[in-house]
């Protein structure tokens, strides 16, 4: 069987991801040179400063922990032929749940508890995802809207309860009081907040890419989110697909809440989740939503904030490079995805 | 018939090079003012492929067109239209949401200011070119409030209303009911009778006869005669449009008696786009064939729909190996009961964007194992799979590189390389070379001679006499069981059944 003459071979892998990720690279070399005294320091600041001590470069693995789940939550839905672009409030609510759940039940043992915590901000996301779930299945409804909306409605009730009735008076912070320091994440490196959680983060990568590519489920998911029809034409179990992976991603971006709330902070801090949902996003994105890909993909992310945060200490160029520099992550992900989508007829 | 035509075609050829199909190969044909001249001709005898160039919509390898005498040029519909031809297609493009003067003037609204529709001209437009044809339509009903026949005059009025004169008509009554059929044919002879000219493109012998001024045959791409409809009759006809003249019998083995496994009680379902399947009784047992045909638009889409469960039926029922298709889960009947050749290949069948062996693999192993020697075990099975059906494509190619028949072979080595109880074949050898499809027809056979029931549903004659034990034919939603393997059943029958022109 020879391919087809009207047969198109699929262009360089990774092309999209590398073009991207040039364009983020350039913006901030670009930027620098623009805004900064000294070039050649600011440079090094923000390119090999993050590496240049291990609490630096423990602290840059620990945040990329928390927006890598995300990511993975995303890619899962997006697999299934949609967008959830409710990561934010499903993480709020995680981080909110886990604090709320360690205060109410302070007797338990810490493992114990701290397990508990991230069930609950598991547990909270996937409530928050549940509407959207239930409304996909059921009445066929869109997913991109009913995430986003029900997220925001959850940010700006949470926004209003941590400033509110769960507000801890003896603090200046607007933020809940904070959970008994057993139930937080222990510091594996001090003074790095390095905890597990970047383990956690790579299990769960495994654990999806293995699912995704091992399973006959995996695969049925992904067939059924490029053609519906044809899943329900093969008999699958289109209505378990079109439910389960909504509430996974509201599940892992719960989590990823969770671990922000019980680690450095320790409490809920209002808007401490801080765009983690469109980082999740766009990490996704930038790794063309493989799981194995996701992990490297945060780390960059996370190299990017911490090399903005290091030049501005260093060579005073403002935190906003690195902003520059995940929007235009941002935006040639996702010109590389429409791509896709137009040549599938989908857009 | 005036001696100058107003359209005329002279040695028209068109081939599709990403199929090799030679659509169309010599054509002539002439259209005289104030003609309905029928174009007949079996499903890919290149009747549609003629109205698209016609239209515009299509350009022709070589060969003339003359308008009036005048040799033509059509790049675009737009060309066509501008010397008065209009086409009406088989599938409406309508839009729904608009009202019937919004979509007469869909393209070259009536402007106010320059900028906005000038919505009363539009109106009044419309009105007056229903009223030239004493169509009783109104112009602000919206097109999803009409019935099917009052769609088809909207369409008409759209296609003539730019002073239009030719109109061609692809298939007009598919959608139509009997009776509503005859109110569009009385509809042509008035339009006719008005001065204008039809070409009318069908397969329905009966209704062509009725309404046709003239009829060219079209076989296989070739004009086969033109004759007047005095000059025929029905049966005539039918079989002059048969690609396979020849006489074959059917002649399978006696009545299984085996089990049954697809059984149809009194199915009644309407389908708003399509036809209404009507009172459908009869029962395909183990270890044989049994072969539905119809043209389309008579309801065999609807058929396949219900005999995979997609569709449930209004009243009556479907059975699966003595249970009601509607009690059986989805997972487990296409796991194990039932195997799908589907028409749609590309929607249903396969998807596209995966690659050939994740298509492969979509139906083995079991859903729950994880395991890397699970997947190891699922690629091992869908590489067999592949070099059955002889592939030399790589397997984790996306399948959308592959042409049509090679995909084609790629579903029918998913569906029938492994053996269940019931095998639905909707036009399984569809874009298939005859090697391909001779071994396609052995698949079936010998599925069916290990056992398995098998609904085949085809559009081809030729198909049917070669695989089927038992026949079948589904016109406009009803059926007629010629039965069986006595030898009396001949392709000159089927055909007249499948035009109508024996019902």
């Amino acid at each position: 069987m020879k391919p087809g003459k009207e047969g198109r071979r699929p262009g360089f892998p990774g092309s999209g991801t590398a073009l991207a990720l040039g364009a983020a690279l350039g913006a901030a070399a670009l930027y620098i040179l623009a805004a900064a005294e000294e070039p050649g320091a600011a440079f090094r600041a923000f390119f090999l400063s993050p590496f240049a001590r291990p609490t630096v470069l423990a602290n840059l693995i620990e945040q990329a922990a928390a927006p890598c789940l995300c990511a993975l939550g995303t890619a899962l839905v997006f697999r299934s032929g949609d967008f959830n672009l409710g990561g934010e409030g499903q993480a709020y609510a995680g981080g909110a749940l886990s604090v709320l759940a360690l205060l109410a039940a302070p007797s338990l043992p810490g493992p114990a508890g701290l397990a508990g915590g991230l069930a609950a901000g598991a547990f909270a996301g996937a409530f928050v995802a549940l509407p959207s779930a239930l409304s996909r299945r059921n009445l066929g409804a869109d997913v991109l809207l009913s995430t986003f909306l029900v997220s925001q409605a959850v940010v700006l009730v949470l926004d209003w309860a941590i400033a509110g009735p769960l507000r801890d008076p003896a603090s200046n912070l607007i933020a809940t009081p904070v959970v008994e320091a057993a139930y937080r994440l222990p510091r594996l490196a001090p003074p790095s907040w390095l905890s597990f959680a970047p383990v956690l983060a790579a299990a769960a990568a495994v654990a999806l890419d293995r699912f995704l590519r091992s399973s006959r489920r995996g695969l049925e998911l992904t067939l059924f989110g490029r053609n519906p029809d044809f899943a329900v034409s093969m008999g699958f179990r289109v209505r378990a697909y079109a439910f389960w992976p909504l509430l996974a991603s509201g599940a892992l971006n719960g989590l990823a809440g969770a671990l922000l709330a019980l680690g450095a902070n320790g409490r809920a801090v209002r808007g401490m989740t801080g765009g983690i949902g469109w980082n999740g996003i766009s990490i996704a994105l930038l790794a063309g939503n493989d799981p194995r890909l996701i992990l490297p993909a945060a780390l960059f992310f996370s190299w990017l904030e911490t090399g903005s945060r290091q030049a501005s200490i260093l060579a005073g160029i403002s935190v906003d490079v690195g902003t520059v520099a995940k929007a235009l992550v941002l935006l040639f992900a996702t010109a590389r995805f429409l791509g896709t989508a137009r040549r599938k007829g989908t857009a | 018939m005036a001696a100058e035509p107003v359209l005329e075609v002279r040695d028209l050829s068109k081939t599709f090079p990403s199929t090799g199909t030679v659509a169309l190969s010599g054509v002539s044909l002439s259209l005289s003012a104030g003609e309905i001249h029928a174009v007949v001709g079996e499903n890919g005898a290149g009747k549609s492929t003629l109205a698209r160039i016609l239209a515009g919509l299509d350009r022709p390898d070589s060969g003339r067109i003359l308008v009036r005498g005048r040799e033509v040029r059509f790049r675009r519909p737009r060309d066509a239209e501008r010397l008065g031809i209009g086409m009406v297609p088989q599938q409406s493009l309508l839009a729904p949401g608009l009202s019937v003067a919004e979509n007469v003037v869909l393209g070259h609204e009536p402007r106010l200011l320059g900028i906005l529709l000038d919505r009363r001209r539009a109106y009044y437009e419309t009105a007056l070119a229903s009223a030239n044809f004493s169509f009783p339509l109104d112009p602000g009903s919206r097109i999803s409030r009409l019935s099917p026949p009052e769609r088809r005059e909207a369409e008409i009025v759209r296609a003539l209303a730019r002073g239009g004169d030719v109109l061609i008509l692809d298939e007009p009554t598919s959608i139509l009911t009997e009776s509503e059929a005859e109110t569009l044919y009385g509809l042509l002879k008035r339009l006719r009778d008005a001065g204008a000219s039809v070409i009318l493109i069908s397969h329905r012998v009966r209704e062509v006869l009725s309404a046709a001024d003239r009829i060219t045959i079209l076989r296989n791409g070739s004009v086969v005669d033109t004759i007047l409809p005095a000059e025929t009759d029905d049966c005539d006809l039918a079989l002059r449009m048969a690609s396979s003249a020849s006489c074959f019998t059917a002649d399978g083995p006696a009545e299984s008696g085996g089990q049954a496994v697809f059984r149809f009680l009194g199915a009644n379902f309407r389908d708003s786009e399509r036809v209404t399947l009507r009172d459908l009784g009869f029962t395909v047992r183990r270890g044989e064939i049994y072969g539905i045909a119809a043209l389309a638009g008579n309801g065999l889409g609807a058929l396949e729909d219900l005999a995979c469960g997609e569709r449930i039926c209004d009243s009556g029922a479907v059975e699966l190996l003595g249970r009601n298709l509607v009690d059986w889960p989805r997972d487990e009947l296409r796991a194990s009961a039932l195997s799908y050749l589907p028409t749609d290949r590309d929607g249903r069948g396969l998807c596209l964007g995966a690659t050939i062996l994740e298509n492969l693999a979509a139906r083995i192993g079991s859903p729950g194992d994880w395991s890397r020697r699970g997947r190891a075990a699922r690629r091992a099975e869908a590489f067999r799979l592949l070099e059955d059906a002889g592939g030399r494509a790589p397997p984790d190619a996306p399948i959308d590189m592959l042409s049509g028949g090679n995909r084609q072979r790629v579903l029918c080595v998913r569906e029938l390389g492994t053996f269940t109880p019931a095998v639905l074949a909707a036009n399984p050898t569809q874009g298939l070379d005859p090697r391909a499809q001779e071994e396609t027809w052995n698949r079936l056979r010998s599925r069916a001679r290990e056992g398995a029931g098998i609904l085949l549903l085809t559009s081809s004659v030729d198909e049917l006499f070669s695989v089927a034990d038992r026949v079948a034919v589904l016109y406009r939603g009803r059926l007629t069981e010629l039965g069986i393997r006595t030898g009396s059943v001949t392709a000159e029958a089927v055909t007249r059944l499948l035009t109508g022109a024996a019902a």
